[in-house]
C-alpha cells in the first residue's frame, strides 16, 4: 500500500502526495544537503525535523562540492540519495557549475536548488536545464521545504521513467525504421524477381526467333557482301548482348542454392586476374598483391565468388581509366560492426566477434561521389553507358555475397584518393559436413522458378 | 542418307517457323510443327519422328507433361527429346550449348542453329533403332 505524506492543515494540498514507486514505501526520504554555511546548514536541518515527515528523513551533509561528489559516488557504502538540496555557492565551486557537476555525477537524482538570492532568470535557466526546484533559503518553511522535497521527488521519478520510456521507444523507432528498409528491399527484389522471370521468358522467344534468322541469312548471304557480313554481325552482337541481360536478370532474381565448398580465396584472387589479365594490361594497372599467407579457409561458392571478383575488379580498373594502381590484399580477422539485420534472424548469419577472411580491393580512382553511394547496390543503377553494363553487376554482387552470409562494404578513401571495396566471408576452419548441407541450402526467397 | 523426320512442339509460331525453315534448307530434314500442345501427343503418333524438339513452358500441358506421355507411348518411347527451353540460360549451358538436366537433354533459348543442328545429328545418330 502506499504510503502518504501529510501536509499542515494550513496548506492544504491540491493535489495527492501519494508516492506510488513501491520503492519508497515506508522508507525514509533520504536526503543530501549540500552547504557549506553552518548557519544555513542549521536552519535547513531545523526545518526538516519539524517537517511531517513519517518516517523523518535521513540527512547526509556535504561542505564542499568534492565532498558532495565523493558521497555520490561512493554508492557501495551509502545507499542512493533520493533528492540533493544544493546550495550553488561552495568553497570549491560556484554558480551553475556547481549544478552541472552534481547533475553529472548522477542524472536520476532530483535536485532542489537552495540559494542565498531570489534570482529569477537563473531560477527558470537552471529549471529548464534539470534542477527540480529553486527555492530562495529566505523563504523557506518546513512546509514548503516538505513540499519542495515531495514534488520535486516525484516530478524526478516520473522524468527517469518518461526519459526511459523514451529511449526505449527511439530504439524500437530505430529498429523498425531499419526492418522496413529491408523488407521494402526484399520486396523490391522479390517482385524483380518475378518481373526479371516472366520478362525474360517473354523475350526469350522472340530472340530466339531472331536467332535462327539470323543463322539461316547467315547461311544463305554468306558471300553477297562485306555489308550482309557486318550487318548479321551486329545483329548477332545485339542478340548475345539481350540474352547476357537476361541472364543476369534471372540470375540476380533467382535464388538458386548456391554450392558451398571450401574456399582458397587467395587462389581465388589468382585466378580471377588470370582471367582479366588481358584488361589490366590494355589500360596498364599496376596490381599490387600481398594475399596473407595464413588465410583461414572458407566456404564459397568458388564460380559465383569469381563473378563477384571479376566485377568489383573491373569496376575498380574501369574507374582508374589508363594507368593506375589497383591494390589487393587479403586477410583474416574478427567481424566488428555488423548491422543487426532484423529480417534475417539465421543461425549462421555473421555476428560481430567471428572469425573472417577479408578480400580488399583499392583503386586510386577519383572514388564515388555521395550521391551515387547510396544507391551503388540497387538494382538496374548504372553510371555506365546503354550497353556498357546492365547496373546489375554491384547489386548481384551484394546478393552474391550475401548469400554466402557474408558482408559487401564499399567506402572511399579520405580526400578522393580512390575507393576501397571489402569482402567479408565468414573463416570456416573445422569442416563440419553439417553445416555445409544446411548452409548450401540457404535460399533469401522461395524459387520463383518451377523444378525442372 | 534418308531424310529425317523431326518434329517441332512449342507454342510460339515465329520461332517453330524459323526452326523448320533452317532445318529444311539442309536438305536432310522432313520438319512438322506443333504450336498447340494438347494436339503433341497425336500428331506425333500421326507423324512418327525421328526426334522432337519441345519446349518446356507452353498453356495447358507443359514440356514436362509431354514427356512423360511419349516415354508411356509403346510407338515412341524411344523417340530422342531436345528441350529447347527459355527457363535455363546459355551461360549455363557447356560449350555445345547443350546440357543434361534431370533426364532430359537440355538447350536454352536463345539456341544457335549450328549448336541445334549439331545436337540433332548426334541425337539421332545415338539413337539409330528410333522409329
Amino acid at each position: 500500500m502506499p504510503e502518504e505524506y501529510h501536509m499542515n492543515s494550513c496548506n492544504p494540498p491540491s493535489e495527492s502526495y501519494r508516492l506510488t514507486d513501491d520503492q519508497t514505501h515506508r522508507l525514509p526520504v533520504r536526503i543530501l544537503c549540500i552547504e557549506d554555511n553552518e548557519g544555513d546548514f542549521g536552519l535547513l536541518r531545523a526545518h526538516l525535523r519539524e517537517a511531517r515527515f513519517d518516517p523523518s528523513p535521513s540527512i547526509t551533509r556535504a561542505k564542499s562540492l568534492a565532498e558532495a561528489l565523493q558521497r555520490l559516488m561512493n554508492r557501495q557504502e551509502h545507499a542512493d540519495f533520493d533528492i540533493v538540496l544544493l546550495d550553488l555557492c561552495l568553497p570549491d565551486s560556484q554558480g551553475v557549475d556547481t549544478f552541472h557537476r552534481i547533475r553529472s555525477a548522477d542524472p536520476s537524482i532530483a535536485i532542489a536548488i537552495l540559494s542565498g538570492n531570489d534570482d529569477h532568470d537563473l531560477a527558470i535557466d537552471l529549471v529548464q536545464q534539470g534542477a527540480q526546484d529553486y527555492l530562495p533559503k529566505d523563504a523557506l518553511t518546513p512546509d514548503v521545504l516538505m513540499r519542495c522535497i515531495i514534488y520535486a521527488m516525484k516530478r524526478q521519478r516520473y522524468r527517469v521513467k518518461l526519459e526511459k520510456v523514451t529511449a526505449r521507444l527511439q530504439r524500437t523507432t530505430e529498429e523498425l525504421k531499419l526492418m522496413q528498409t529491408q523488407l521494402m528491399q526484399v520486396e523490391k527484389i522479390d517482385s524483380l524477381g518475378r518481373l526479371a522471370s516472366s520478362v525474360a521468358h517473354e523475350v526469350k522467344n522472340p530472340l530466339a526467333a531472331i536467332q535462327m534468322g539470323i543463322d539461316y541469312l547467315t547461311m544463305r548471304c554468306a558471300d553477297t557482301g562485306e555489308d550482309v557480313t557486318q550487318t548479321l554481325g551486329i545483329m548477332q552482337d545485339a542478340v548475345s548482348r539481350a540474352d547476357t541481360i537476361i541472364h543476369d536478370m534471372l540470375h540476380f532474381s533467382r535464388t538458386e542454392d548456391i554450392r558451398l565448398v571450401p574456399c582458397d580465396l587467395n587462389e581465388l584472387v589468382n585466378k580471377t586476374l588470370r582471367m582479366l589479365k588481358h584488361e589490366v594490361d590494355r589500360r596498364h594497372i599496376d596490381i599490387k598483391l600481398a594475399l596473407s599467407n595464413s588465410l583461414a579457409e572458407t566456404l564459397g561458392d568458388q564460380s559465383k565468388l569469381e563473378q563477384v571478383l571479376v566485377n568489383v575488379i573491373m569496376n575498380s580498373i574501369q574507374a582508374m581509366a589508363h594507368r593506375g594502381l589497383l591494390e589487393i590484399r587479403t586477410y583474416s580477422d574478427e567481424a566488428s560492426d555488423i548491422p543487426r539485420d532484423e529480417g534475417l534472424r539465421e543461425m549462421n548469419a555473421m555476428k560481430t566477434g567471428d572469425a573472417v577472411s577479408i578480400i580488399e580491393i583499392r583503386d586510386h580512382g577519383p572514388g564515388i561521389p555521395d550521391e551515387i553511394m547510396t544507391r551503388i547496390f540497387e538494382p538496374f543503377f548504372t553510371t555506365k553507358a546503354t550497353g556498357e553494363g546492365t547496373g546489375l553487376g554491384l547489386s548481384v554482387c551484394k546478393r552474391i555475397v550475401e548469400l554466402h552470409r557474408g558482408q559487401m562494404q564499399v567506402t572511399n578513401m579520405p580526400e578522393h584518393k580512390g575507393t576501397l571495396v571489402r569482402i567479408i566471408l565468414k573463416a570456416h576452419s573445422v569442416p563440419d559436413k553439417q553445416q555445409q548441407i544446411r548452409s548450401a541450402a540457404i535460399s533469401l526467397l522461395t524459387p520463383l522458378h518451377p523444378p525442372l | 542418307m534418308k531424310t529425317k523426320r523431326i518434329l517441332v512442339i512449342d507454342d510460339d509460331r515465329n520461332l517453330t517457323d524459323m526452326v523448320k525453315i533452317n532445318l529444311v534448307a539442309t536438305g536432310k530434314y522432313v520438319v512438322c510443327v506443333e504450336n498447340r500442345s494438347s494436339h503433341a501427343m497425336s500428331t506425333a503418333r500421326e507423324f512418327r519422328p525421328d526426334l522432337i524438339l519441345l519446349d518446356y513452358v507452353m498453356p495447358g500441358l507443359d514440356g514436362g507433361d509431354i514427356s512423360s506421355s511419349l516415354h508411356e507411348d509403346p510407338l515412341l518411347k524411344s523417340v530422342p527429346i531436345i528441350m529447347v527451353t527459355a527457363l535455363v540460360s546459355n551461360a549455363e549451358m557447356g560449350p555445345d550449348g547443350t546440357s543434361p538436366r534431370c533426364g532430359h537433354l537440355m538447350m536454352a533459348k536463345p539456341v544457335k542453329f549450328q549448336n541445334l543442328l549439331t545436337c540433332i545429328e548426334q541425337q539421332i545418330a545415338a539413337h539409330p533403332v528410333a522409329a
